[in-house]
């Protein structure tokens, strides 16, 4: 009876879930959190470059304590400054968002990669001892899906059940409707009493978090090591993915599932030696690709926040 | 003394620099910053900067290199000046150099040997046509889908890159060499130079390609309503303006011209394409242009000068072994200097407004 399905395209297809939900964690974290930013009215670009910073720091601050909390502490802690110093510059200064945003991404490819060399010089960076997964009780101990697609990382199952909660924070609670009530129509918030500038700020410090979580969960969970550049473009995937989630944490959730499939996909079928003779960076385009024909198959339907990009000043009222 | 409107020699020289003093704030800034940073990783930045000056200005060599690295990022710089006037982010001219850069590659030995005035412009044209090309779907979403270009150029970039290396060491890959690279050029497509020095003929080119934006965005009507598209979109439609073709127009400008200098390169300088080849020229142009405040002429000097720090924490690297990434924080704490002291001074003349001037 269970010739029906092949066994090894069966153990292939469990396994790829499997790293679907491994692969699109650290973009469910990050786009989880630009979506506080972005529905408060902030387009904060810098989420590629809070990750990378906290992969940095999350990692060496991991291997001198001994400590995988302390290192994801320390990502999280970077991540919020990051986001602080966003909202300064965007929400108090005003200054343009997207230019900010860049900017905060050079400095953190330039300053990771320049430390990194400082502290280890040019030889191997030192490897983190893999991470213990959890199992989910019963679920982890059915036969094939058990191993592959229930037992993970704890990081997988907090950032699954963090999309539900943001969802109920953003639409069900008044500190989420005050979000999107400044990101929407900024000056009727204020005059209906919302401190906008608190409500911005609060909001880039919870994406900043995140986006710190995201980025400590590449360096200590999925490649358990530092490489230049690590997050290659995940920072903006998960931007884009907000896009594609039309600011809807449920929809997101779907968005970094497909992200994360093709992600796998890719690492699978290379794995598994199919095209053997083709360079393997052919495959990873993919991911990229997938990002962007999602942009395509959603924009007629994308309603952005009204305020989006703007910044608020309260003397213009 | 001569007529200056009334105005005081002093005040004269304030309201001349004021246009550029975010500009002048944002360089010292980073160059403050940046010695912070060398400070902190023991090495004295006085001694730096003086290598990083010396380096590339004070030899033979070192100006050589500084002119033939100002050319890609001039003509690059250039080219994104004009869709960033036509408030277009188009973040991808990595990735479109890169594209265009390979494609003048396969140009440049598959036609055979045509004599030098034929070949070398079929492929700087292809390098550009090539870049163009791929600047178009960003354009194509952004102008009839309203698709964010900032997301799509950006990731296009990692396309570009992982396409490219895809590519070098699959079908476009020369056998005959041990280590993966494409075929070299045909020797008639190289770029000529002057008097057995490397400097060459693209560097011209590059002022020749600066000078035609200049008259562009000042003389022409085309320039006039990438500009009205940069200031608002919404005058922009009242006017009637075909707002998808500038869009469009404005990648394809870009986009060529990123493809352009990357050919440059090619023919000057690389001969074929390897897999490590990682230009930086398209990402440093960013925020090259915006310290140039998004004018044609003053992108020169600041392509010189952006050219110097290049090659002279390239040179710095070699010899004191501090890593080659300062380059990219310095850049950065520029840009993020340069917009905040743009807002800052918007600020303070509004106070003054207020204050009843």
């Amino acid at each position: 009876m269970s010739e029906l399905i092949d066994p090894l395209i069966a153990a292939f297809l469990v396994s790829t879930i499997g790293g679907m939900l491994r692969t699109a964690t650290p973009i469910l974290f990050t786009a989880l959190g630009e979506n506080f930013s972005e529905s408060s009215g902030i387009l904060n670009l810098g989420t590629e470059g809070m990750m990378l910073i906290a992969a940095f720091f999350s990692y060496i601050i991991a291997l001198s304590t001994g400590s995988i909390l302390i290192g994801l502490m320390a990502g999280i802690a970077i991540g919020i400054f990051l986001g602080l110093l966003t909202a300064f510059i965007t929400v108090t200064l005003r200054a343009d968002q997207i230019v900010t945003g860049i900017a905060i991404t050079l400095i953190s490819i330039g300053i990771t990669s320049y430390l990194f060399r400082i502290i280890y010089g040019t030889g191997l960076p030192p490897r983190l001892p893999p991470r213990e997964a959890f199992g989910i009780p019963l679920l982890s101990s059915l036969p094939l899906v058990g191993k592959s697609i229930f037992t993970q990382p704890i990081l997988v199952w907090i950032a699954i059940a963090l999309v539900p909660l943001c969802y109920y924070i953003l639409f069900r609670t008044a500190f989420g409707l005050r979000i999107r009530a400044v990101g929407e129509d900024p000056m009727s918030a204020d005059v209906s009493g919302v401190n906008v500038f608190a409500y911005r700020y609060v909001a880039l410090i919870i994406g900043g978090a995140l986006a710190g979580l995201g980025g400590s969960y590449l360096s200590l969970y999925h490649l358990t090591t530092f490489i230049d550049h690590m997050t290659q473009g995940r920072g903006w995937i998960a931007i884009a993915i907000v896009m594609f989630g039309r600011w809807n944490p449920l929809w997101i959730f779907v968005g970094a599932l497909i992200y994360g499939g093709a992600e796998a996909l890719a690492g699978g079928i290379q794995a598994l030696g199919a095209l053997r003779g083709v360079p393997s960076e052919f495959l990873l385009t993919l991911p990229y690709i997938l990002t962007i024909i999602a942009l395509i198959i959603v924009a007629r339907r994308a309603s952005f926040p009204g305020a989006l990009g703007k910044p608020y000043q309260r003397e213009s009222r | 003394m001569q007529d200056r409107g009334g105005l005081k020699p002093i005040d004269w020289l304030v309201t001349s620099i004021k246009p550029a003093l975010s500009s002048i704030i944002a360089i010292l800034g980073s160059i403050i910053a940046g010695s912070i940073v060398l400070a902190l990783s023991g090495i004295d930045p006085a001694f730096a900067y003086y290598t990083i000056f010396y380096e590339a200005l004070a030899t033979d060599f070192g100006i050589t290199k500084t002119l033939v690295e100002m050319t890609p990022l001039l003509i690059t710089a250039v080219g994104l000046l004009v869709c960033f006037r036509a408030g277009i982010w188009n973040i991808g001219a990595q990735g479109q150099m890169l594209i265009g850069t390979l494609f003048a590659n396969v140009v440049g030995y598959s036609l055979g040997p045509l004599p030098t005035p034929i070949i070398l412009p079929i492929v700087l044209v292809a390098g550009a046509i090539a870049g163009a090309a791929w600047a178009l779907p960003p354009a194509i979403l952004k102008a009839k889908l309203g698709i964010n270009e900032v997301i799509t150029t950006l990731l296009l970039n990692f396309v570009a890159i992982n396409l490219i290396k895809f590519l070098i060491k699959g079908p476009l890959r020369n056998v005959a060499e041990e280590h993966p690279q494409t075929y070299p050029i045909v020797k008639s497509a190289y770029m000529p130079t002057f008097f057995g020095t490397q400097i060459h003929v693209g560097i011209l080119l590059a002022f020749v390609i600066a000078a035609a934006i200049y008259f562009l965005m000042v003389w022409t009507k085309l320039g006039f309503q990438f500009k009205i598209l940069g200031e608002s979109i919404k005058a922009a439609r009242y006017v009637g303006l075909p707002i998808s073709r500038l869009i469009i127009l404005a990648f394809i400008i870009s986009g060529g011209a990123a493809g352009f200098a990357g050919a440059i390169q090619l023919t000057a300088v690389m001969r074929n394409v390897n897999p490590a080849w990682a230009p930086g020229y398209g990402l440093e142009a960013v925020p090259l242009v915006f310290i140039a405040k998004m004018n044609p002429i003053a992108v020169i000097p600041l392509s010189i000068l952006f050219a110097v720090f290049l090659v002279g924490t390239d040179i710095m690297h070699r010899t004191t072994g501090v890593p080659v990434y300062f380059i990219e924080i310095f850049l950065g704490i520029m840009l993020l200097l340069f917009a905040v002291s743009e807002v800052v001074q918007r600020f303070r003349v509004r106070k003054v407004r207020e204050a009843g001037v």
